[in-house]
């Protein structure tokens, strides 16, 4: 043996030591998946585990809210934007070696929507219902049937245009398909930490120790060659954020979800450690009531928004997280504004002189409501509260802050009894579902307002199969939404999330999860 | 030949009352930190002349300066001056509230330990029913209903606080109702009214006062808590504990925005509670 193979053979040792113990990615979530069957609804902390086991028909681009195939290698919506048909990817398995077919996908899908199936969901599926209007039978249910084409090909038919359809079934949180022949064998075990769970994703299921971890192991049928990059995957759950960020730090954990926005300098300052921020999918607004008669008056509502140092707020309040802009849809949906609207002027001359100009030289009162709780888009609601009180106060305008128990809070929003609150959402995939929030008919309880134009330019979105077709559409709501300052956008938060030393290839969703199929170290 | 004997000195009560207070270091400590803290609240913002609500985000979680000798809070805001204004918030409450419950306390008790018969029924009976509703639960529900506020949350704590000086108030003016000396004054012919207000009622001032020095800190105590949970003093206007609610976001990176306050209630009601103790010694008299 010579001494170049020699060290050729000690390198080749190197190396398999060094990758040994690099194999498996641990993963620091902030609590235990509620159950890992996809007919339950799914939190954060499930998602993020059922996002591994399983496929939908669609999926997201890494990093946006894009459509990509999954098992679906393509999809077409027919001329009356009713049916939608899958086809489907061949020769995929499910982990217990079951094929993936036409029937397999209808079997999950009739869980979710019909109640009274066989293997039917445990309990009804709030995420299908939260997404789709209701369950089979019921008269807000969007999809009307569900049929087979054949082998590789499935119908959905709805009862009305739904162009959303596309982002909800993407959200793998939600629609993971799972093996009818895994469910079957024992339903009431299925997902459980005692059960199995059984998807075509890229890593499968090993143990599931109540309170402690879920192990995940790679899978090497998976459809997609040469991933997932990692031999194991182990879900640790770790409660709170500074012990995530510690075991980050001491490598209890590669990958860290859900911190805080003040550890962002800590992570930042530590040269092994790597600050991620997930891109913004959610806004937070200040909602404006035109049943209150100052407010009635557009003019009164541009001098607000114009009278707020939004990116003052923005920039001490969220620690370098948040982006303000004029935008109600969060950036990752950038493609639906308008080229006209960046973003209100601050400029507390210009306002105080509209406020003139609409009757109120000398101001009016405004009682002005805060969130109770911390939520990702205001994440200190009172301290914001106060800067925004400070700002409309320098024009005139005398703010009386108040606050009131959380559900009461969002109930008397809806009930239209606010002049003005502070409000938002998060994780809204498609501009239909966020305007279908904001601005649909029914959903303006709480400014009563209405756009007889923002509405008929939604109407027309939902009718068109073609998804370029709806942009113009959507950036004249944009627009519309700019110019009546009825929804004055504050913020689009960032969550900071963090990875340590040596882990390569992870892309956070702006969803909040997302495969994990690519990331090693 | 003659000694001269020191005659022992004969003192009222109340004087009685005051030496053995006086003697009591730690009630004495109390009283001066009190006076220290209410000269903090009612004379502080008469010296330093900072402005509480002044929003200066590039003085945002900034420490002690010159211009904030106790640094400046998550709106870049003066925290000495809003510790002062705080704390006249605290100490009003405090005080009001137990004005409050006194008023409702020595009359339903008075009356009805007075009166006897179905008068002092119907008012106990109702006194154990409010002592059965937990009186915080009926705070936040009065608060909420009511809109928050400082008249409202003197006017709630005060209301929910009177049962237990009520029932005290009864069981002494019982005792005292039967004395010899409110049997002469009835002798003599003074009215219903006089004999209770005259000879009746002075015997309760310790029982009164004692109560009355606890339940301030029990009413400062409750409007932090009410404060905090934000039913209480609504912003931008400062009390001890809203201030420690805006603290808690920032615990890991600013302790210090609520260490202040929260260090203020402490000692304040510690205080009030030793000063409570010392004047119930002082006027036990059994007590030497």
């Amino acid at each position: 043996m010579n001494s170049k193979s020699m060290s050729k053979w000690l390198l080749a040792g190197l190396l398999m030591a060094g990758g040994a113990s690099a194999k498996t990615i641990v993963f620091g979530l902030s609590g235990e998946p509620i159950s890992l069957d996809p007919s339950v609804t799914a939190d954060g902390n499930t998602a993020y585990v059922t996002t591994q086991i399983y496929n939908s028909l669609i999926s997201f681009k890494p990093g946006t809210v894009d459509l990509q195939p999954d098992l679906a290698l393509r999809w077409t919506v027919s001329s009356d934007s009713l049916t939608w048909t899958f086809y489907l990817r061949q020769n995929v398995k499910f982990h217990d070696g079951t094929p993936l077919n036409a029937e397999a996908v209808r079997f999950n899908f009739m869980r979710w929507w019909d109640p009274s199936f066989e293997a039917g969901a445990k309990k009804p599926f709030l995420g299908w219902k939260n997404n789709l209007g209701g369950y089979k039978g019921e008269d807000g249910s969007l999809v009307k049937d569900i049929k087979v084409r054949n082998q590789y090909a499935i119908d959905i038919i709805l009862d009305k245009p739904y162009p959303a359809l596309g982002s909800i079934l993407a959200d793998s949180g939600l629609f993971g398909i799972a093996s009818p022949t895994a469910i079957k064998k024992n339903p009431g075990q299925y997902g459980t930490p005692a059960g199995v769970a059984v998807g075509t994703g890229p890593f499968m299921l090993k143990k599931w120790t109540s309170g402690v971890n879920v192990d995940l192991v790679r899978n090497p049928n998976y459809f997609r060659a040469g991933f997932p990059k990692s031999e194991a995957l182990l879900f640790r759950f770790v409660k709170d954020p500074s012990s995530r960020l510690n075991e980050l730090l001491t490598g209890g954990v590669d990958i860290a979800a859900e911190l805080l926005p003040d550890q962002l300098k800590a992570i930042q300052s530590n040269a092994k450690l790597n600050a991620v921020l997930r891109p913004a999918l959610n806004l937070g607004y200040l909602g404006l009531n035109t049943d209150y008669k100052p407010l009635a008056d557009v003019r009164v509502r541009t001098a607000i928004a114009s009278a707020l140092n939004k990116k003052a707020i923005v920039d001490t309040f969220w620690n370098g997280l948040g982006i303000t802009d004029g935008h109600l849809l969060p950036p990752p949906l950038a493609k639906n504004y308008a080229k006209s609207v960046t973003d209100y002027k601050f400029d507390p001359t210009a306002a105080k002189k509209m406020l003139a100009d609409a009757g109120y030289p000398n101001g009016f009162s405004l009682d002005l409501w805060y969130m109770p709780v911390s939520r990702p888009y205001y994440p200190t609601p009172k301290p914001i509260a106060e800067a925004m009180a400070a700002d409309l106060s320098a024009i005139g305008i005398k703010v009386n802050l108040k606050t009131e128990d959380w559900a009461k809070y969002l109930s008397d929003r809806q009930d239209g009894k606010f002049q003005a609150f502070m409000l938002g959402f998060v994780y809204v995939t498609d501009p239909d579902s966020a305007y279908t929030y904001l601005i649909a008919p029914g959903s303006t309880t709480d400014i009563n307002w209405n756009s007889p134009e923002a509405n008929t330019a939604l109407e027309s979105a939902r009718k068109l199969s073609n998804p370029a077709q709806r942009l113009p559409l959507y950036q004249k709501v944009d627009e519309i939404m700019f110019n009546a300052a009825v929804r004055i956008p504050i913020v689009h938060s960032r969550l900071l999330v963090a990875s340590g030393a040596g882990v390569r290839g992870w892309v956070p969703s702006p969803t909040g999860s997302e495969k994990l199929d690519t990331v090693e170290k | 030949m003659q000694q001269t004997v020191p005659q022992p000195v004969a003192l009222s009560p109340a004087r009685r009352s005051a030496r053995r207070l006086r003697r009591n270091p730690s009630a004495v400590w109390s009283l001066a930190v009190l006076l220290l803290i209410v000269a903090f609240a009612l004379l502080g913002p008469l010296v330093y002349r900072a402005s509480p609500e002044t929003i200066d985000f590039a003085q945002q979680f900034a420490g002690p300066s010159w211009g904030h000798p106790l640094g400046a809070d998550e709106n870049g805001r003066d925290v000495l001056i809003r510790l002062m204004l705080g704390g006249r918030v605290s100490l009003a409450v405090g005080f009001f509230a137990v004005a409050v419950s006194l008023v409702f306390g020595v009359l339903i008790g008075g009356l009805s330990g007075f009166f006897r018969g179905w008068a002092d029924s119907v008012l106990m009976r109702f006194t154990d029913g409010m002592l059965a509703i937990p009186g915080f639960f009926i705070s936040l529900l009065a608060l909420t209903f009511f809109g928050a506020g400082l008249t409202q949350l003197v006017l709630v704590i005060g209301l929910t606080s009177w049962m237990g000086l009520a029932r005290l108030v009864r069981g002494e003016v019982l005792r005292e109702r039967e004395e010899l000396s409110v049997e002469a004054a009835r002798a003599l012919g003074a009215s219903e009214l006089r004999v209770l207000w005259r000879h009746v009622l002075p015997q309760v001032y310790p029982t009164m006062i004692v109560n009355a020095t606890i339940g301030i800190s029990f009413a400062i105590l409750t409007e932090s808590a009410l404060s905090f949970l934000g039913v209480g003093i609504q912003p931008p206007d400062a009390s001890w504990g809203n201030m420690l609610t805006g603290a808690q976001n920032y615990m890991y990176s600013s302790p210090w925005l609520a260490v202040y306050p929260g260090a203020l209630i402490l000692i304040t009601v510690v205080a009030f509670n030793l000063l409570g103790d010392g004047l119930r010694d002082a006027s036990d008299p059994q007590g030497r």
